[in-house]
């Protein structure tokens, strides 16, 4: 078992794009890090270098305490899951899982031992003497699986593996990675652009974008104290409200003015926020803290506002309303038992010690 | 049970109303016929063929077209005696396995390398490569004529690395354009399992290539095997298709075992065709869809 480190890791393109910038990351021993992003972060460019599949243009990657970075990935002692899982097609499962071991020359009982375990922990003991192409889309998942744990390497590195399945699929495979990971106890990365596999499967996130690595830390840690307006929005389903408004101070209290309504500050924040009383700032709300006021039993007058609600959602346990209000379009997450109708108003309330404020410029959080 | 058989008989209906519908069933038959004819167009040249084999030389000059009075087997005997048959066709055999496999071999791990390695002077020799298709042989028989020569090149074996030279051109071709289909993946997952390049290309990628060189093979030992022009300049007289030439001269006209010898050296090959027509379909489809 190994920790992973990038060291200033940058890497560009002979094209001139700089698809990751100034990597530091240290992935401890046994964790589950997940790489989060939308396309073209540069997230799966990290994977590929750590997995030695691209040289790096600058900077240092170790695994364990080895300096890998001239290191072809046969000597890394990684095992890579593909997003369309690269099987090789003329070979039967079986030898799929074998091949690795065949030419690191194993002894044949060896493979035979690993292979049968490896195949009975992922439920494919019976699917042994078939081709890939004689497989399901989750089966051929699970042969992925199987090639890459036969190794018993010290890294595992996924790269989008649960994107070719359909819904219902991914969500099992998820949970069984996730219990794959508890049983084996493998330092693994595992790319992905869809935030809800990074809250679901991840020790810790990391949110990229750009190429910058923009915040590193526990899914909790990083859906409630977001660094930037782009994490913000990045994570949670449906995203985060952002409105612009003008803080402003004004009898001893500090709102945000929205021209026709307003949020107040809650006082326990005064001290960060109040530099910047009087400067456009960027409000942001979840839509899980919006609420309809008649299933809040208690609430402040000065928390609510008024919206006309433009369509209404319903989800079975919650509906979602998406409202107006003095021109700005907010999403709330409400009880699906509102009696809103669209195009009908409504009284919302905020949960003002949720609320998040970034800066207009550097769109930086304001702790 | 019965809401099936009701199900089954809709199902029928409508295709033999598809079938019966007439303008549709007129245009399959004027399609029908029209292949009939080339088939008949194609056929009739090897009927002839056959059918003059069984004749007696005067039979043939007189109606070549009518059907032999008494069967002269002898035509075979004497054409394989004078042809010398069982040499020529093994010298033919010969040239045909080793050129096709080192043209299979050659051009397909030279494919590979200019297909994944995307340095620009990979493109500059796959330009050069095809540009190469479009010269005649005949304007390069000269001068190939006199660097076999000087290479010691005129014999048997010394024809396989010539016809390797003009073969790969067409399959570094065709090779190209599949190996650009082959998931990358694939071989990045057998480099982390740990396989070398050369392992990665004959364990992992030449597999796939299977269409593809089906293919290829084919048209090579179709073009080998009834090669005449080459042969004729580097080894007169030793492969299968100068044999045919014995016939016919300036001073001999012998149609009887001319034809004679013309069936056997066409069994061979048809014969090859007759048991790799799946794979010949199968392959040259799959090069279709992927090249």
């Amino acid at each position: 078992m190994a920790r992973v480190v990038m060291e200033h890791v940058y890497k560009k393109f002979p094209n001139g794009v700089l698809a990751v910038n100034d990597a530091n990351l240290e992935i401890k021993d046994k964790e589950f890090v997940v790489f989060v992003g939308p396309s073209g972060c540069g997230k799966t460019t990290s994977l590929r270098m750590i997995a030695g599949l691209e040289e790096i243009s600058e900077g240092n990657i170790y695994i364990g305490d080895k300096l890998v970075n001239n290191m072809p990935p046969k000597d890394r002692d990684i095992a890579m899951v593909f997003q369309n899982y690269a099987l090789y097609p003329h070979m039967d499962v079986y030898n799929n899982m074998a091949f690795g071991l065949k030419l690191r020359k194993y002894p044949k009982a060896e493979i035979d031992r690993r292979v049968k375990a490896a195949a009975k922990i992922l439920g494919i003991e019976a699917l042994l003497d078939r081709k890939p192409k004689a497989l399901s889309g989750g089966q051929r998942q699970r042969v992925a699986l199987g090639r890459a744990i036969v190794r018993e390497p010290k890294v595992f590195l996924m790269d989008e593996p649960l994107s070719n399945l359909d819904a219902k699929l991914r969500v099992q495979m998820r949970a069984e990675l996730a219990k794959l990971h508890n049983r084996l106890k493998v330092t693994t990365i595992y790319v992905t652009h869809d935030q809800v596999e990074a809250m679901t499967m991840g020790d810790r996130i990391v949110v990229m974008k750009d190429g910058v690595i923009q915040q590193v830390g526990t899914p909790l840690d990083i859906y409630d104290y977001p660094n930037n307006i782009f994490v913000a929005g990045f994570l949670g389903t449906p995203p985060m409200n952002f409105l612009d408004g003008v803080l402003k101070e004004e009898n001893g209290k500090i709102y945000v003015d929205f021209n026709s309504f307003k949020f107040f500050v809650p006082e326990g924040r005064f001290k960060n926020i109040r530099a910047y009383v009087g400067k456009e700032i960027v409000c942001g709300i979840r839509p899980e803290h919006i609420n309809d006021v008649e299933f809040v039993p208690d609430f402040v007058e000065e928390d609510t506002f008024v919206a006309e609600v433009d369509v209404t959602e319903l989800m079975g346990a919650e509906t979602y309303l998406y409202v107006t209000c003095g021109g700005h379009s907010l999403t709330a997450r409400v009880d699906s038992h509102t009696r809103a109708q669209d195009g009908e108003p409504i009284k919302l309330v905020i949960n003002p010690e949720k609320m998040h404020f970034f800066d207009k410029q550097t769109e930086k959080a304001i702790l | 049970m019965s809401r099936t058989n009701l199900q089954v008989d809709e199902v029928l209906q409508k295709r033999i109303q598809i079938k019966t519908s007439s303008p549709k069933r007129l245009a399959m038959l004027f399609v029908e016929i029209v292949m009939c004819a080339l088939a008949f167009i194609f056929l009739f040249p090897a009927l002839l063929t056959l059918v003059n084999s069984f004749k007696s030389h005067p039979e043939i000059v007189m109606n070549p077209f009518a059907l032999p009075t008494k069967l002269q087997l002898s035509n075979y005997a004497n054409a394989w005696r004078e042809t010398n048959f069982p040499v020529v066709l093994a010298n033919t055999f010969l040239i045909t396995l080793g050129s096709t496999i080192g043209i299979v071999l050659v051009s397909s791990m030279a494919a590979y390398v200019l297909v994944r390695f995307k340095w620009k002077i990979s493109w500059v020799i796959f330009l050069l490569f095809t540009f190469s298709m479009v010269v005649p042989f005949q304007a390069i028989m000269v001068p190939l004529f006199a660097n076999a020569k000087s290479l010691n090149l005129l014999t048997i074996l010394g024809i396989i690395p010539i016809y390797i030279g003009l073969g790969c051109p067409l399959a570094i071709f065709m090779y190209h354009g599949f190996i650009k289909g082959v998931p990358l993946e694939i071989e990045e997952s057998a480099a982390i399992d740990g396989a070398s390049m050369f392992r990665r290309f004959f364990q992992v990628v030449f597999p796939l290539l299977t269409p593809i060189t089906a293919t290829v093979a084919i048209l090579n030992v179709l073009w080998i095997w009834n090669d005449f022009l080459l042969p004729l300049l580097i080894i007169p007289g030793q492969t299968l298709q100068l044999a045919q030439y014995k016939f016919i001269g300036q001073f001999r006209q012998d149609y009887a075992l001319a034809m004679a010898s013309l069936v056997l050296s066409a069994s061979p090959i048809v014969l090859f065709y007759l048991i790799m027509q799946k794979y010949i379909i199968k392959g040259i489809s799959a090069g279709a869809v992927k090249g």
